[in-house]
C-alpha cells in the first residue's frame, strides 16, 4: 500500500511534468499533421521502378539509339502459342489423387515435373533473370521476354530443393519485399484457391485438391496470356506510331510491370507448394531436403497461408496496393510512414523512461525528495519500488497515447474501419495471431524495453554521483543499441544481448531477425515469446541486481 | 533488555556507525533520549548530525549498533527487529524538499498519509497557526523557503508523535514563528513527546534542550547536560579579544581591571565588562604590544561551543 501511495504521487509528477506533456503535445502535433495533410497515392500495378530505376536512362538511351525496331509481333504469337500448349499439358499432368504414402506422393509429384519439363523443350533450365543494363535493343529485350512465361512454368523443376522459405525470408530487406510479393501474388492469383486438402496422419496420406490446382492454373494461363495479348498491342501500337520517348516509356513500364507481376505470381505459387509439402511434412521433418523444416514451422507456414487465403474480404487485401513500399511513385509509402512512425514512437518512450529514471532515482537524491520520503513510515524497499512501477505506469500510459495518436493517424490518412488502421499496423508480421493480441504484444515488447532502459539508468546512477553525464550515457547506450540493431545483424553474440530483443528496429534488420537468435520479428515464427521471456528474466534480475546496489550506495 | 532499559528511556543509540562507500558517515555513536526530554546534537557542517538521525529512522543503513525505541530493540546485530517505530517518530529535514508541482494541501496529505492518526481538522489547524491555511493550495514553487520551513514544521506537529526528529528546525524563521514552535512543541513535550534537534546554533537550543552533545568528524566529542547548558547560557554578553598570548593578556586583565576573565582557546573573554572598560583594554592591550586579531560579541555558535569545551576552558571555570 505505502509502495502505490508512493508510485501514485511519483505518477502524478511525471506524468504532469513539462517535458512529459510537451512531448506528448509535439507528438500530437505531428501525428495528427500527418494524418490531415499526408494522403497516401494508391496505384494500382506495381512497377519495379526500384529495380531499374539506376538504369532507366541507359536503357532509354540504347533504346534511342537503336537503328531498327524489330516486328515482334510473330515472335509473341508463337510464344503465346507455345505456351498454350505446354500449360495445357502441364495442367493435363496435374490430376488429383489420393497417394498411399508420403514418399510415393512425392515421387509422384516429381515425375510430373519432370514430364512437365519434358514436354517444353524450350524451357530454360536456370532461373531467369533480365538484366536491363544488357539490353541493348529493343529487339534483344523482346527475343529476352520471350521466354518469360516459361521460366514461370519452369519453377517446379528449379526449386525442387525446396529452398523456397530460405529464398524468401532471408535477409530482412528482402524477406520485407518478399512479403509483399507473398501478398500480391496471392491478391493476383492465388487468394480464392486452397490447394491442399488435410493431412491424413493415420495413414501418412495427403490429399491435394485438384479442382484449386487446376482451377489456380486456368487463372494462371489466363492471367499470362492477358499480359501477352496487353504487351502485343503496345507493340503493335508502338510499331504503327513514329518512335517517341514517351510510347518506350509507357512499353518499357508495361514490360517491367508484367515480369515484376509475374514475378510475384511465381513466388506466390513457390509458395503454395511450399505449403503443400510443409503440410505433408510436418511429422517428417527430415524427409526430403526439410532438414530445416520442422513441424513448428510447417504449422506456423500453414497457419500463415491460411490466413492470408482464408477469406477473400480479409483485411490485408485492402491495404496491399497502399503499401507500395516505395515501388510505384518512388514516394514514401503509407506503410513505410506508419511502421517508421511506429519505431520513433518506441524511441521517444525510451529516451522519455531514461529521464524519468534519472528524475526519480538521480534528481530525488541530490535534491533530498528521496530523503524526504525516506524518514516517513516507509522502507528502502518501498520507495524503490514505487518509484519504479510509477516509471512503469507513466512510461505505459505514454505509450498508449502515442499509438493511440498513430491509430488516430492511420484512420486520418487512410480512412476506412479500426480494422483497416490495425491492418495496417500489422501488416507485415502478424500473420498468426488476432491483430489486437499483436498489438498488445507490441506494447508489452516496448514497455520491455524501456524498462530495460530505464533499469540500466538507475544502474548507472550508481556509477558515479555526476548523474547528469550518466544521463547522457543511458541516451548512449539506447542510441547505440539502435544502431546495432540495424547493422550487426545475424552476429550471435550480439544477438545474446538482451536489448536486441523485443524491440521494434528489427524493422532495420536487427539481430532478431530470420538470421538472429531465437527470431523475434516473426510472430508467425512463434518465438516472441521466448524473446520476451529470457528478456524478462534478464531484466528482474538486472532490476535486483541494482536494487541491492543502490541500497548500498 | 527490555528490563535493563530505564524507565523513561524512549530513544537509545550505542555504538552506532554507518558506512557507506567504504566511509564512514557515523561512527560509533551513542546517545540516549528520555520521554519528555529535548536533546540538542550541535556540530560543524559535515560533522555526521543529519546522516545520524536519517540512520535513527532508517533513511540510511546502519552497519554496526543498536537502536532502542521505547523499551523496545528495533535494530539489533545488523538485522532490523522491528520497522514499525519510525511509524511513531516525525522527521524534519533541512532544507525542506517537497514536489515543488504540487500544492501545499497535496504535498501535506501524501506525508501525512503515512501517518497512523492523523485528521484533516488537524492539518488545517496547524496551517492556520501557521499562516499556511490560504496558500493551502498553492503549488510548492511558489512558496519561500521560510513557507516551505513552516511546512515542514508542521508536519513534525501532527498526529501526536513519540518522537520528533528535527534538522536545522531555527534556520530561516522569523522570532514569531521560532516561538510559536517552540510553544507547541513544549506542549508536546509536556505530554511525553521525545525531541531531538540536530543544528549548529546553539542560541536557540540551549534554551529548550535538557541536553547537548557536540558532534565532530562522524563522532559524539562531547557533551552537555543541562547544568552546564545554564553556564553557557551566562556568556551570551560577553566580549571576546582574540589575541596571541590569551593568558598573558587575560592576567594584564584582571590585575588592571579587576572584572572576570575566562580564556577560551586564544579569546580572552570579559565577563560583563562596560563599553568604555573594553575600549579601554584595547588601548592598554595596544600599548603593551599586544597583537590583537579580532574583537567581537561571543554568539555561542557551535564552533565557539565546541572550542570553549577544551580542556583550558574547563579549567579556568573551575
Amino acid at each position: 500500500m505505502k509502495t502505490l501511495k508512493i508510485a501514485f504521487q511519483d505518477f502524478k509528477r511525471l506524468i504532469f511534468n513539462p517535458i512529459t506533456l510537451i512531448s506528448l503535445a509535439i507528438s500530437a502535433v505531428i501525428f495528427i499533421s500527418m494524418g490531415f495533410f499526408f494522403k497516401p497515392v494508391i496505384v494500382e500495378g506495381v512497377s519495379l521502378s526500384y529495380q531499374s530505376a539506376a538504369s532507366t536512362t541507359e536503357l532509354y538511351k540504347n533504346f534511342t539509339a537503336s537503328a531498327t525496331v524489330e516486328d515482334s509481333k510473330a515472335n509473341l504469337d508463337a510464344l503465346i502459342s507455345e505456351n498454350s500448349r505446354i500449360l495445357a499439358a502441364h495442367r493435363s499432368t496435374t490430376l488429383a489423387e489420393e497417394y498411399e504414402d508420403l514418399q510415393v506422393n512425392i515421387n509422384k509429384l516429381l515425375g510430373r515435373i519432370d514430364l512437365s519439363q519434358s514436354s517444353s523443350s524450350r524451357i530454360p533450365q536456370s532461373t531467369f533473370n533480365i538484366d536491363v543494363n544488357t539490353v541493348n535493343n529493343l529487339g534483344q529485350f523482346i527475343e529476352e521476354i520471350k521466354n518469360y512465361p516459361m521460366y514461370e512454368m519452369n519453377f517446379y523443376i528449379s526449386n525442387v530443393d525446396f529452398k523456397i522459405a530460405e529464398d524468401l525470408y532471408a535477409g530482412l530487406s528482402a524477406e520485407f519485399y518478399a512479403r509483399t510479393d507473398y501478398m500480391q501474388a496471392y491478391k493476383n492469383c492465388l487468394k480464392y484457391v486452397d490447394l491442399c486438402e488435410r493431412f491424413d496422419s493415420t495413414q501418412g496420406q495427403t490429399l491435394l485438391n485438384a479442382p484449386a490446382m487446376n482451377r489456380l492454373q486456368t487463372l494462371y494461363v489466363t492471367n499470362v496470356q492477358t499480359k501477352l495479348d496487353n504487351i502485343l498491342s503496345k507493340i503493335n501500337e508502338l510499331n504503327s506510331q513514329p518512335q517517341s520517348a514517351s510510347t518506350f516509356k509507357d512499353m518499357t513500364s508495361l514490360i517491367l510491370n508484367y515480369k515484376y507481376q509475374t514475378k510475384m505470381a511465381n513466388d506466390g505459387l513457390k509458395a503454395e507448394l511450399h505449403l503443400i509439402f510443409a503440410d505433408a511434412l510436418r511429422n517428417y521433418g527430415n524427409i526430403y531436403n526439410f532438414t530445416k523444416q520442422n513441424s513448428s514451422e510447417a504449422e506456423n507456414t500453414t497457419i500463415l497461408a491460411k490466413y492470408v487465403l482464408a477469406e477473400e474480404s480479409l483485411y490485408y487485401a485492402d491495404y496491399q496496393t497502399a503499401m507500395s513500399f516505395n515501388r510505384v511513385t518512388g514516394k514514401i509509402s503509407a506503410y513505410d510512414v506508419t511502421y517508421t512512425l511506429m519505431c520513433i514512437v518506441g524511441l521517444i518512450t525510451i529516451c522519455i523512461g531514461i529521464y524519468f529514471a534519472y528524475r526519480l532515482y538521480g534528481e530525488d537524491r541530490v535534491n533530498g525528495k528521496m530523503d524526504m520520503v525516506l524518514t516517513q513510515n516507509v522502507s528502502f524497499n518501498n520507495v524503490f519500488t514505487g518509484k519504479f512501477i510509477a516509471i512503469l505506469l507513466s512510461t505505459l500510459l505514454l505509450l498508449v497515447v502515442f499509438f493511440a495518436l498513430f491509430l488516430g493517424s492511420g484512420f486520418m490518412m487512410y480512412g476506412g474501419t479500426f480494422s483497416n488502421i490495425l491492418a495496417v499496423y500489422n501488416l507485415s508480421s502478424a500473420y498468426k495471431i488476432n491483430p489486437i493480441a499483436y498489438l498488445l504484444l507490441k506494447l508489452a515488447c516496448v514497455e520491455l524495453e524501456v524498462l530495460f532502459y530505464v533499469i540500466l539508468t538507475i544502474f548507472l546512477m550508481n556509477i558515479t554521483r555526476h548523474f547528469k553525464i550518466m544521463l547522457i550515457v543511458g541516451y548512449s547506450v539506447a542510441l547505440i543499441a539502435f544502431l546495432c540493431n540495424m547493422f550487426l545483424s545475424g552476429i550471435f553474440v550480439y544477438t545474446l544481448l538482451p536489448f536486441v530483443h523485443t524491440n521494434l528496429f528489427s524493422f532495420f534488420g536487427g539481430a532478431t531477425s530470420s538470421i538472429g537468435f531465437l527470431n523475434t520479428m516473426f510472430i508467425a515464427n512463434g518465438n516472441i515469446y521466448i524473446s520476451m521471456l529470457y528478456y524478462l528474466i534478464i531484466t528482474v534480475a538486472f532490476y535486483n541486481f541494482t536494487k541491492q546496489l543502490f541500497r548500498r550506495n | 533488555m527490555k528490563n535493563s532499559q530505564p524507565k523513561e528511556e524512549l530513544l537509545r543509540v550505542e555504538n552506532l556507525s554507518v558506512l557507506v562507500n567504504k566511509k564512514f558517515l557515523v561512527q560509533d555513536v551513542s546517545l540516549s533520549l528520555n520521554k519528555g526530554e529535548i536533546l540538542g546534537i550541535v556540530g560543524k557542517n559535515s560533522s555526521g548530525k543529519t546522516s545520524l538521525i536519517k540512520a535513527i529512522v532508517r533513511a540510511l543503513p546502519i552497519s554496526e549498533g543498536e537502536v532502542y525505541f521505547d523499551g523496545k530493540v528495533v535494530y539489533k546485530d545488523k538485522q532490523e527487529i522491528d520497522s514499525s517505530y519510525v511509524a511513531d517518530i516525525n522527521t524534519a529535514l533541512d532544507p525542506p524538499m517537497f514536489y515543488k508541482w504540487q500544492t501545499v494541501l497535496e504535498n501535506i496529505k501524501f506525508i501525512a498519509n503515512f501517518k497512523t492518526n492523523y485528521s484533516q481538522e488537524e492539518v488545517y489547524e496547524l496551517l492556520k497557526e501557521f499562516d499556511l491555511f490560504k496558500k493551502r493550495h498553492t503549488r510548492v514553487m511558489k512558496l519561500t523557503y521560510f513557507e516551505k520551513k513552516k511546512m515542514s514544521l508542521l508536519l513534525c506537529l501532527i498526529s501526536s508523535p513519540k518522537l520528533i526528529i528535527l534538522d536545522e528546525p531555527f534556520r530561516g524563521l522569523d522570532d514569531d514563528t521560532i516561538t510559536k514552535f517552540k510553544h507547541k512543541l513544549q506542549a508536546l513535550v509536556a505530554h511525553g513527546t521525545g525531541v531531538l534537534i540536530v543544528s549548529n546554533d546553539f542560541k536557540n537550543m540551549k534554551a529548550m534542550c535538557s541536553n547537548v552533545l557536540f558532534m565532530e568528524n562522524r563522532q559524539i566529542k562531547a557533551s552537555l547536560d543541562a547544568k552546564e547548558i545554564s553556564k553557557f547560557k551566562r556568556l551570551d554578553n560577553y566580549t571576546y579579544i582574540r589575541t596571541k598570548y590569551p593568558h598573558y593578556a587575560a592576567q594584564l586583565i584582571k590585575n588592571c581591571y579587576r572584572i572576570g576573565v575566562k580564556i577560551m582557546g586564544n579569546r580572552v573573554l570579559l565577563m560583563n565588562a562596560t563599553e568604555e572598560q573594553v575600549s579601554s583594554i584595547i588601548r592598554f592591550l595596544t600599548d603593551k604590544k599586544f597583537i590583537i586579531y579580532d574583537i567581537g560579541q561571543l554568539t555561542n555558535e557551535a564552533e565557539e561551543i565546541f572550542a570553549s569545551l577544551t580542556p583550558n576552558f574547563r579549567e579556568e571555570e573551575k
